[in-house]
C-alpha cells in the first residue's frame, strides 16, 4: 500500500468518525427546484443517516404540506412528531465527544412548537377539530423558554389563536376567552408579535369566521462560531417582505399583522447544556494538543539526549513520554467541539394573521406582500387562490409569500400520494 | 504497516461503537399492557386506554343500564359513542379510544342487550348519500322506509392533562372522563373519572 492512499484510508475513517458527513441542504434543493425538489429528493428515509431523519421528515412533510398534498403531509409530520415527542433519541455519547452532529436531530423548542403546529393546521384543515387541539396545546408546552430565568415560556401566539378558534368551534366561548387572556397578559414586545393586532379579543373571533395565516420570509439558519467552533450562532433570515393585503372577490380585507417571530423565539429559548460541553470540549481541546505537541517534543529531546549519552533508560523514558503525548495529541485532533448547525431551514421568518367575515360559498383571493416601507413586491402578488367558506364553521388558509404555498383544489389532490405515478429510483 | 491496519481496526470500532453508522431496525411484538416496553415518554398509553375501557364498561354493567331499560322499554337501549373531547397535547388518542371503547362493548354485549348508532361524519354521509339514492329509485330498496336511529343515551368522555416540564421532565397528569347522558331528559346516568399520572426524562443535551 502507498503512503499516500495510507493516507487517504487514515483520512477517510477520521472523517467518518467525526461525523463530517453532510446534512441535506434543503435550501439548496428549494433553490434548485422548487419543493418538488424536496419531496423528490427525500423520497427514500433510508438514503439519510438516522440521527438526520426527523429533520429530514420535517422537510419532506414541509415540502409536501407546500405541494398541495395535505394527508401524505399530515402522515411525515405526525411520524416527526412522535419522534421529537415521544422519541428518546440517540447518538448522545458519541456526541459527548465527536461531534455534536452524531446526535439525533430532535430539534430546538421552537422547531418543535413549529412541528406541532404544521400538524395541527393539517388537522384542523380536514375538520379533525379534537387532534388539532391537541397539537396546538403541545406547541404552546413545547415552547419552554428560557428554563433558568424563567422567561419566554408559551409566547408564540398563532398555536394560541387556533386553539382559540377550535375552542370556539365547539361552542366553549369560556374556553376561548380563557386563551385570549393569557395572550394578552404577554409582554407586548413588538419582536415578537403586534400589540395592535385586532383579533386578540373574543369580540373580534366571534365574529369571523375565516383564519388565514400568512407566512413572511426566511427563518433562522445556525452557524458555528467562536473558539473550534464551539459557538452556535443563530442568524436572521433575509427578507423584504414586512406585511401583506388581502383580496377577496376584488375587495380588500385589509393588512396581515405578525402574531409570530421565528427569530425571537430562536433567540429567546435559553441556553443549552451542550453549549457548556461544546465550551469544555474546546478547552480540552486546545490543551489536550499544547500537552500533546509539548510531550512529543520532550520525548523526542528525551530520546536524543539518551543516544548521545548512551544511555538506555533515558531513551526508554523519553519513547515513553513522546508515545503518550501522540495519544493525547491524537485524541484531542479527534474530539470535536463544533456545535451542531444542524436546523429546520424550511421555517418561515415571520406569521401573520388576517381574520375576516365572509359570506358562505366559493371564492377568489389574492394576496401582495409590502416592505416596510409600504413598497409593493410585486413578483410576490399571488392571484386566484382558492377559498371555500363553509355554511358552518371555520374557513383557513396557510399561506407563504415566498416559496409560495399551492392550495389544493380538490379533495382528491389532497389526499392523493405525491409519489403516485413515478417511479422509484 | 502492521501499526497502519491495527490504527484502521481500532478506528472502525471507535465508529462502530459510536454508531456512528445507520444500524438497521427491527420490531416485536410486545403485550400492550406492559409499560416497560414503548416509547418513553410521558403520555397516554395503549394500556391506559385499556384500562379505562374497562372501566366504562364496568360502569355500564354495574348501573343494569341494559336490563333497566329493556324492563321499562321491552326493548335494547341504543347508545352514540360522542368522539372524545381531547384537550391534552397528545394527538391521535381520541379516535383510537373511540374505537377501542366500541369494540370493546360489542363484544360485551349481545344486540338483544345493548345497541350502537354510528354517529362518524363520513359515515353519516354515506347513509345519507345511500338513502337519496334508493329514495330516488336509483338503488333497490326493501319495503317499509326505515329511519335512521335516535340514541337513547350519548357515551361522552373528555381528555384533559395538567402538564408540566422543567426541560429534563416531562409530567402529564391524564384525567380520562366518561359520561352516560339520557338523551330524552338530559339526566347523568352516571360519570367516571380515572387519573393517571406520567413522568419522562429527556436527555439533557436535547434541552
Amino acid at each position: 500500500m502507498t503512503p499516500a492512499l495510507k493516507t487517504t484510508c487514515l483520512l477517510l475513517a477520521l472523517f467518518a468518525l467525526v461525523g463530517c458527513q453532510s446534512v441535506y441542504d434543503a435550501k439548496a434543493a428549494l433553490n434548485k427546484g422548487g419543493w418538488q425538489q424536496i419531496v423528490t429528493d427525500t423520497r427514500d428515509m433510508n438514503e439519510f443517516p438516522e440521527r438526520d431523519q426527523t429533520l429530514v421528515l420535517n422537510y419532506r412533510a414541509h415540502a409536501k404540506m407546500a405541494l398541495g398534498y395535505l394527508d401524505s403531509a399530515q402522515v411525515d409530520y405526525l411520524r416527526a412528531w412522535n419522534i421529537m415527542n415521544h422519541g428518546k433519541g440517540g447518538g448522545v455519547a458519541s456526541a459527548y465527544f465527536f461531534s455534536e452532529r452524531q446526535k439525533w436531530w430532535m430539534g430546538d423548542p421552537y422547531e418543535r412548537a413549529f412541528n406541532s403546529w404544521y400538524l395541527g393546521m393539517l388537522y384542523f384543515q380536514a375538520n379533525n377539530r379534537e387532534d388539532a387541539m391537541a397539537c396546538f396545546r403541545n406547541s404552546i408546552f413545547v415552547d419552554t423558554g428560557d428554563l433558568e430565568a424563567g422567561e419566554y415560556a408559551a409566547d408564540w401566539l398563532p398555536p394560541f389563536l387556533m386553539r382559540v378558534r377550535c375552542f370556539l368551534d365547539r361552542g366553549d366561548k369560556d374556553g376561548a376567552k380563557m386563551l385570549l387572556d393569557e395572550i394578552n397578559r404577554l409582554a407586548k414586545e413588538p419582536a415578537n408579535f403586534d400589540p395592535d393586532c385586532p383579533w386578540l379579543n373574543l369580540e373580534a373571533q366571534l365574529e369571523a369566521n375565516t383564519v388565514m395565516m400568512i407566512e413572511l420570509g426566511e427563518g433562522p439558519y445556525f452557524t458555528a462560531e467562536g473558539h473550534h467552533g464551539s459557538v452556535r450562532a443563530i442568524n436572521q433570515g433575509s427578507y423584504e417582505e414586512a406585511y401583506a393585503e388581502v383580496f377577496v372577490d376584488g375587495e380588500s380585507l385589509g393588512q396581515s399583522y405578525k402574531i409570530g417571530d421565528t427569530f425571537y423565539q430562536a433567540i429567546t429559548r435559553g441556553g443549552r447544556v451542550m453549549d457548556d460541553i461544546l465550551k469544555g470540549k474546546a478547552i480540552a481541546k486546545t490543551a489536550g494538543i499544547a500537552t500533546g505537541a509539548a510531550a512529543m517534543h520532550v520525548g523526542r529531546v528525551l530520546m536524543e539526549s539518551g543516544s548521545a549519552k548512551d544511555s538506555n533508560g533515558t531513551v526508554t523514558a523519553g519513547a515513553i513520554v513522546m508515545a503518550a503525548g501522540a495519544v493525547v495529541l491524537i485524541a484531542s485532533l479527534l474530539m470535536n467541539a463544533e456545535a451542531d448547525t444542524r436546523g429546520n431551514v424550511l421555517l418561515p421568518g415571520e406569521t401573520h394573521l388576517l381574520m375576516a367575515k365572509l359570506p358562505p360559498g366559493e371564492h377568489k383571493l389574492e394576496v401582495r406582500y409590502f416592505d416596510s416601507m409600504g413598497r409593493e413586491l410585486r413578483d410576490m402578488r399571488q392571484q386566484g387562490i382558492p377559498l371555500t367558506v363553509p355554511e358552518k364553521g371555520d374557513a383557513s388558509l396557510l399561506l407563504r409569500s415566498r416559496p409560495r404555498y399551492v392550495i389544493p383544489t380538490s379533495e382528491s389532490w389532497a389526499k392523493s400520494d405525491p409519489y403516485a405515478n413515478t417511479p422509484k429510483k | 504497516m502492521r501499526k497502519f491496519w491495527i490504527i484502521l481496526l481500532l478506528l472502525s470500532f471507535v465508529v462502530a461503537a459510536s454508531g456512528a453508522g445507520t444500524g438497521c431496525r427491527q420490531s416485536t411484538r410486545e403485550d400492550l399492557e406492559d409499560d416497560e416496553v414503548g416509547p418513553e415518554s410521558s403520555g397516554p398509553y395503549a394500556a391506559d386506554l385499556l384500562e379505562v375501557t374497562d372501566e366504562i364498561a364496568d360502569q355500564i354493567k354495574k348501573q343494569k343500564i341494559t336490563e333497566r331499560f329493556i324492563a321499562k322499554w321491552g326493548d335494547a337501549p341504543i347508545v352514540a359513542v360522542i368522539r372524545p373531547q381531547n384537550d391534552t397535547r397528545f394527538p391521535e388518542v381520541s379516535q383510537i379510544f373511540q374505537e377501542d371503547l366500541v369494540v370493546e362493548l360489542m363484544a360485551r354485549y349481545t344486540r338483544d342487550e345493548l345497541r350502537f348508532s354510528q354517529r362518524d361524519s363520513d359515515v353519516q354521509e354515506a347513509v345519507a348519500s345511500e338513502k337519496e339514492e334508493k329514495e330516488s329509485g336509483e338503488r333497490t330498496d326493501r319495503t317499509g322506509r326505515r329511519t335512521k336511529l335516535g340514541a337513547d343515551y350519548f357515551l361522552k368522555a373528555k381528555f384533559s392533562t395538567l402538564s408540566m416540564t422543567d426541560g429534563e421532565y416531562e409530567d402529564d397528569t391524564i384525567l380520562y372522563t366518561f359520561e352516560l347522558i339520557d338523551t330524552e331528559t338530559d339526566e347523568l346516568i352516571f360519570k367516571g373519572g380515572h387519573k393517571i399520572r406520567r413522568v419522562s426524562e429527556k436527555s439533557a443535551v436535547y434541552r
